[in-house]
């Protein structure tokens, strides 16, 4: 083979695995018709945010709101996979969650400006949440 | 003995002596004592493949080809099939083999490469090695998901445990894919009792590639340890052996191609193409694993989520 096809077949290939790596992920199917996700309400002042546990996480992104007692539910359905095993350090929760079931994580009082990121045990997927 | 003139381009060492000792002699004597720091002499001129150069061009794509096809595979979603309800052996048999070709192999499946790639290329007996690498880690396996089923405590589920261990086999795999691609070779300067050594030394031991397979069971990977969770609260020690074994031989088939695949290309003639190009996807797939691993012990933010 051609020293020069070589490069040029390399620099498409590099150039493919920057996109697989930081296009969008296409698989969140879990997004209404609108294309948002209502996966945070308030019920006797307490704060849920749900979080779909399998094959990654969605939303991957939430927005909530700051300075009210706040839970987090990580919703898992057959879920074998890395997004299992979940860690949250900023509330020292480390867990290898059911394999089907819901998972309610008290996350106190956060504070405005102090994201919150979860991350699967081998670092493949995370999530965030954004106080405001 | 006179004068000594090396000559690292052409991997040549001249030698003026005053000894009597035939040729073949003198390079017997000579390398018995260079042999621990990794050289040999010879008489005869090693033919060394001209190509090399042309090689490692032919081996950069073909490796990134392979690593583009596993992330897309990964970013697919394929992999993420429903499997509801109990953990019975049957499923935890479907669940390792997903588990095989799923982002575990970047961990599991890329040591196996990488390690079966090395001792190819050093000619320790491979059939060998292999069966008792794979006779291993069924049995490691298939024991200590009976204790956690008849324990019910948790042995190897500890996050950061695992976590520094996926970091561990991630530079162990850098290391032997930047060997395989020869990045090592050609510095040309042997680490004197250095890492290789220790692997050369290691590669010839009936132990180890038994004890690398019961490793293997610790290795981060979300479907082993999804695997250990059912295993722990199945009750009792055989029905955890059973999940446990199920799993391990649900892994087994892509495994198997790996390392009896890497050996079958080793003997044949493209085979040093196959070493680099292994070690192209060997270094991908290791480098992904080492950020991952730090990402998750909190160390860097997550680079990336396929």
């Amino acid at each position: 083979m051609n020293k020069t096809v070589s490069i040029i077949i390399t620099l498409t290939l590099v150039i493919g695995i920057s996109i697989v790596f930081l296009g969008d992920s296409k698989s969140s199917n879990n997004a209404g018709t609108d294309g948002s996700v209502q996966n945070v309400e308030i019920k006797d002042g307490v704060q849920y945010i749900t979080i779909n546990a399998k094959g990654g996480y969605s939303p991957k992104v939430s927005t909530a709101k700051a300075d009210i007692p706040t839970k987090l539910i990580i919703k898992t359905d057959g879920t074998y996979d890395c997004s299992a095993s979940l860690v949250i350090r900023s509330v020292d929760f480390q867990k290898i969650l059911a394999q089907t079931g819901e998972e309610v994580i008290d996350l106190g009082t956060p504070k405005a400006g102090q994201p919150l990121r979860g991350i699967c045990g081998m670092g493949m997927y995370n999530f965030s949440i954004n106080f405001n | 003995m006179r004068n000594t003139r090396v000559n690292l381009k052409r991997e040549t060492v001249e030698i003026e002596t005053d000894s009597d000792q035939s040729l073949e002699e003198l390079a017997r004597t000579l390398t018995d004592k260079i042999k621990p720091n990794g050289y040999a002499l010879s008489v005869e001129k090693s033919i060394k493949e001209k190509q090399s150069n042309d090689v490692i061009w032919k081996a950069v794509p073909i490796g990134l080809a392979f690593l583009i096809l596993f992330f897309l595979l990964q970013k697919s979603g394929i992999l993420n099939l429903g499997i509801g309800g109990q953990t019975t052996p049957t499923t935890s048999f479907i669940i390792g083999l997903i588990a095989s070709v799923s982002s575990c192999l970047a961990i599991v499946g890329g040591l196996v490469l990488s390690l079966s790639a090395k001792v190819s290329q050093d000619n320790v007996s491979d059939t060998k090695t292999f069966l008792l690498f794979h006779a291993g880690r069924l049995v490691s396996f298939a024991v200590l998901g009976g204790v956690l089923g008849a324990v019910g405590g948790a042995i190897g589920i500890n996050f950061t445990f695992t976590a520094i261990l996926g970091i561990l086999a991630s530079v162990v795999m850098l290391l032997l894919g930047l060997n395989l691609v020869g990045v090592f070779e050609k510095n040309k300067v042997a680490l004197p009792s250095g890492i290789f050594n220790f692997f050369r030394k290691i590669e010839h031991k009936t132990l180890t590639p038994l004890i690398i397979g019961f490793a293997t069971f610790f290795l981060p990977c979300g479907f082993t340890q999804s695997m250990q969770v059912s295993a722990l609260g199945s009750g009792s020690f055989t029905s955890g052996l059973l999940i446990m074994l199920a799993f391990a031989l649900g892994t087994l088939p892509m495994l198997v191609l790996l390392s009896f695949g890497s050996a079958s290309f080793a003997h044949g003639k493209h085979a040093p193409l196959f070493f680099k190009s292994a070690g192209v996807v060997v270094i991908g797939l290791g480098l992904f694993a080492l950020f991952a691993g730090l990402a998750g012990l909190g160390i860097i933010n997550p680079l990336f989520n396929i």
